[in-house]
């Protein structure tokens, strides 16, 4: 996009000193910060994440639903009530066959979305401004390109 | 004063535009950002989060490491090749490093060689190929932090559609790093070589990048 191309052609043979090297400093350190920005984006270890959803497992294992409920993004508990006979969150995580976790596998940070894997179930998570927040609980994997299959949120 | 902003017009004015396009870029790219979240049922993020953002640095890289490989290949691809009656070529039988009383080094150089176009050695070498090693250590640097920040801006999506995250060595080869690349890449390659091929025949005249008006169209390597 940007034109503007020097001429080659010039047969001007005054050889000058590099010219612009207050600017080049200030794009190189502006680089600096982009990566600087990218690799701080990454380098987040997810245990806030982690622990929302050992949290929620914790909370279903030991039928606390409204401390379950309460861990849920917004828009996903909304739309857990709605699919409830009762019309409440809780029963519907009550009916819902969660599987018994286990243990912590992994979890990946990026930006304000988070995967966490336990031995038997993959949680989903968005930030919020309360803290982490599920979208998607006891999802199973459809093969490597489709959307997990949840049984609390997900798609 | 005066003097001074007139003898750093051209770089001032790049400077200044590029700020505020960047600027620009960085307001409409938090408010799409947003807009996006609340679509997604997600919460909105602040102008500072939005900034330190795998989206953002995804956006700017991906625009700044094409325009830092086309001056790159432009920069090397004229020692060697040339373009009949083009300004931004060489004369026909110019091609290659050239001679070094050409490029003023060593004892060829003069009072006002800089110092290191004067000394023989790496730091000659170095000197010689400054321009173009910089262009491509900025295009490299860019590249790599566009595939980080793609890596992160991608895994977002994928765990917002409930998919799994993928790493950066299977980023890198995906369709969505390299149609982030190549869309830039083929503007830039267009860009060029149509201002080859056009500086032949158009001018504009008063422009370096331009062949005086009245130059014949078979004319190479002169500048306006």
């Amino acid at each position: 996009m940007q034109r503007a191309t020097s001429s080659f052609g010039q047969k001007s043979r005054n050889v000058k000193a590099p010219r612009g090297v207050g600017s080049l400093r200030l794009g190189l350190l502006a680089l600096l910060a982009l990566s600087g920005s990218v690799l701080s984006g990454c380098a987040a270890d997810g245990t806030g994440a982690a622990e929302a959803a050992e949290a929620f497992q914790r909370d279903v294992a030991g039928s606390d639903m409204t401390a379950a409920c309460s861990l849920l993004q917004s828009k996903t508990r909304e739309e857990t009530a709605r699919t409830s006979d009762a019309g409440t969150c809780e029963s519907q995580l009550e009916k819902a066959k969660m599987p018994d976790a286990g243990r912590l596998l992994s979890t990946e940070q990026f930006g304000r979305d988070a995967f966490v894997e336990f031995e038997h179930d993959t949680v989903f998570l968005a930030a919020s401004n309360a803290g982490w927040r599920i979208t998607g609980a006891g999802c199973t994997p459809n093969g490597e390109e489709a959307p997990y299959t949840c049984e609390v949120g997900g798609k | 004063m005066k003097k001074a902003l007139r003898n750093n017009g051209l770089s001032l004015f790049f400077g200044t535009i590029f700020l505020l396009a960047l600027l620009g870029q960085a307001l409409t790219g938090h408010a799409l950002f947003n807009e996006e979240q609340v679509a997604s049922g997600l919460e909105e993020i602040s102008l500072g989060q939005y900034l330190t953002s795998s989206n953002f640095a995804v956006d700017v890289s991906e625009n700044w490491q094409s325009e830092y490989l086309q001056f790159l290949l432009y920069i090397f691809a004229t020692i060697w090749l040339v373009q009949k009656g083009s300004p931004e070529s060489k004369q026909l039988n110019e091609t290659g490093p050239e001679s070094d009383k050409d490029q003023l080094v060593g004892e060829y150089s003069n009072a006002r060689s800089p110092k290191w176009a004067r000394v023989s050695g790496w730091r000659r070498t170095l000197f010689s190929n400054s321009l173009g090693l910089t262009m491509g250590l900025i295009f490299l640097l860019s590249w790599l932090v566009q595939s980080i920040a793609g890596n992160s801006n991608y895994n977002q999506e994928q765990i917002q559609n409930f998919q799994q995250p993928v790493s950066w060595a299977e980023y890198i080869v995906s369709p969505e790093f390299w149609n982030r690349t190549l869309q830039n890449w083929q503007s830039e390659f267009l860009a060029v070589g149509s201002m080859v091929v056009l500086s032949i025949y158009l001018r504009q005249r008063g422009s370096p990048e331009s062949k005086p008006v009245g130059s014949a169209h078979d004319d190479t390597g002169t500048t306006g």
